[in-house]
């Protein structure tokens, strides 16, 4: 297992259900678009007013975290658990 | 009811990185000093357990798999746990992060028993958190709590009345809840070994060696509780302090450095008060030296204290008056003698310039996050360093992270 930690904004493509559920679908890192196929964790917290949520995806291989940052609609990359 | 979650911090960690599962884990801070959280269930078959250091648990397992702690990962999984648990009923009584005490007595249907109420939460928890507890189904909150500790992980226990005197005649008196090593070992040295021994000692005699303890003691050896009012909540659970504390990566000697973490603590609590609009007329410094002995002094205020040049100010005057004997690995500062009543402001220009930067300062980081505006000297970050004390709850002046 090789952990990589990151602070990279990145390009997701994300869908946002009612009443306020929102689940990554895939996102663009190195070139490449990774397909989510399972969320395993959701969770957040408050940096002053704006919201963060955070989520532990897997793309059926790697295991990747994502922060979205729901004031400025922003999301980044955070760290990258590749198995090896 | 009892319900206890298992290994919590290690399975939030297993939940957001499924590689990690079946791994000898565990939660610590950063640093070979830290000490460990939560050790996951394989670990702890190598003997690694909560409160030995990340050296002590590498000594007894070298590919032991170090898992940085993250509180806002846990606290969120906390309360959605907790919401699992009010749902099932409303007479909940949250003890920590990752346990907590249920009156289910009002809520049983017809049909149901303690058993299947049990194994309904253990899959309600499992189905809408993706973690596991255990659970511990008795007549009292100390015979549940010793029933959940019997079955783990995932497990359920349901101790019926009659089985509970036959039972205690077996259990060790260091694992009920409430007796610590110290007592453990006056009670072993009395010749007190198991539950069933202390039950049927002399009160006067348990008395003249622990106090009004000693009571308490006898009934705890009976596996009765009288503590609570009847099943549900603590008779007195008001909160009475609020507090920080951190240990630092190395240790420290000269008083500046102490200072500045002073400054960073004086403001994490004095945050505290002033969202939960209270202030502490007493005022507690708490440090621990490089051989773990701990010490603490405290000071009686004039008046009731929140702002945080107010707590640094306290808290410094105390530092300065103690004569410090070895290097120091933790400080600590705690309000408590706490007030909820509205504080009349002073009318002294002086005081009021204060106030109105005090509300600035707070402004400010509450739009943008905490530590963003803070005082010069706040340079030691311990946003990075926080644990979760064993008083967090999910709500009101208890959640501190």
């Amino acid at each position: 297992m090789n952990n990589e930690e990151y602070l990279e904004s990145i390009t997701v493509g994300a869908i946002f259900e009612l009443p306020a559920s929102v689940k990554p679908a895939w996102f663009i890192w190195n070139g490449r678009k990774v397909k989510i196929v399972r969320t395993n964790h959701i969770w957040s917290e408050r940096e002053g007013t704006a919201k963060l949520y955070h989520f532990s995806v897997t793309d059926g291989t790697d295991t990747y975290h994502l922060v979205m940052n729901s004031e400025t609609q922003s999301w980044y990359l955070k760290e990258v658990n590749l198995s090896l | 009811m009892h319900v206890d979650m298992d290994a919590f911090f290690a399975s939030v960690e297993e939940l957001a990185n499924p590689s990690l599962r079946g791994k000898a884990l565990v939660v610590a801070g950063p640093g070979e000093r830290s000490v460990i959280t939560t050790a996951s269930y394989p670990a702890r078959k190598y003997g690694i357990k909560t409160g030995m250091t990340v050296r002590q648990a590498k000594a007894l397992w070298r590919n032991i798999v170090i898992v940085h702690s993250d509180h806002r990962k846990y606290t969120d999984a906390s309360k959605k746990v907790m919401v699992v648990l009010e749902s099932i009923t409303p007479d909940i009584d949250i003890t920590s992060i990752d346990e907590a005490f249920l009156d289910v007595s009002s809520v049983m249907r017809t049909g149901d028993t303690p058993r299947s109420l049990g194994m309904e939460v253990g899959r309600r928890v499992r189905e809408d958190t993706g973690l596991t507890c255990s659970v511990g189904i008795a007549q009292n909150r100390l015979m549940a709590k010793l029933a959940s500790d019997m079955r783990k992980p995932d497990g359920l226990t349901v101790l019926e009345p009659w089985e509970i005197k036959p039972l205690l005649e077996k259990t060790p008196v260091g694992k009920l809840c409430g007796i610590g090593p110290v007592t453990t070992k006056a009670l072993n040295e009395m010749g007190l070994k198991t539950c069933g021994q202390l039950g049927r000692y002399p009160v006067d005699l348990l008395k003249s060696h622990f106090g009004s303890y000693g009571s308490r003691l006898s009934e705890m050896g009976r596996g009765e509780d009288v503590q609570y009012d009847g099943y549900g909540r603590e008779t007195n659970p008001a909160v009475k302090s609020i507090g920080h504390s951190v240990t630092f990566s190395r240790d420290l000697v000269d008083r500046h450095s102490m200072c500045k973490v002073l400054q960073t603590l004086a403001e994490m609590v004095g945050r505290r008060a002033r969202r939960h609009q209270c202030g502490g007329k007493n005022l507690t410094l708490t440090w621990r030296y490089n051989d773990f002995s701990t010490r603490t002094r405290s000071t009686t205020l004039s008046a009731t204290i929140y702002r945080t040049e107010e707590i640094y100010r306290s808290a410094t005057l105390l530092l300065k008056k103690i004569e410090l004997e070895k290097p120091v690995r933790l400080l600590g500062i705690s309000l408590s003698h706490l007030s909820f009543e509205p504080q009349t402001g002073s009318l002294l220009p002086e005081d009021i310039r204060k106030e109105e930067i005090q509300k600035t300062l707070d402004g400010i980081n509450d739009r943008f996050g905490e530590f963003t505006l803070s005082y010069g000297d706040t340079i030691v970050d311990l946003r990075t360093q926080k644990v979760i004390p064993p008083s967090w709850r999910p709500k009101g002046v208890k959640n501190s992270v």
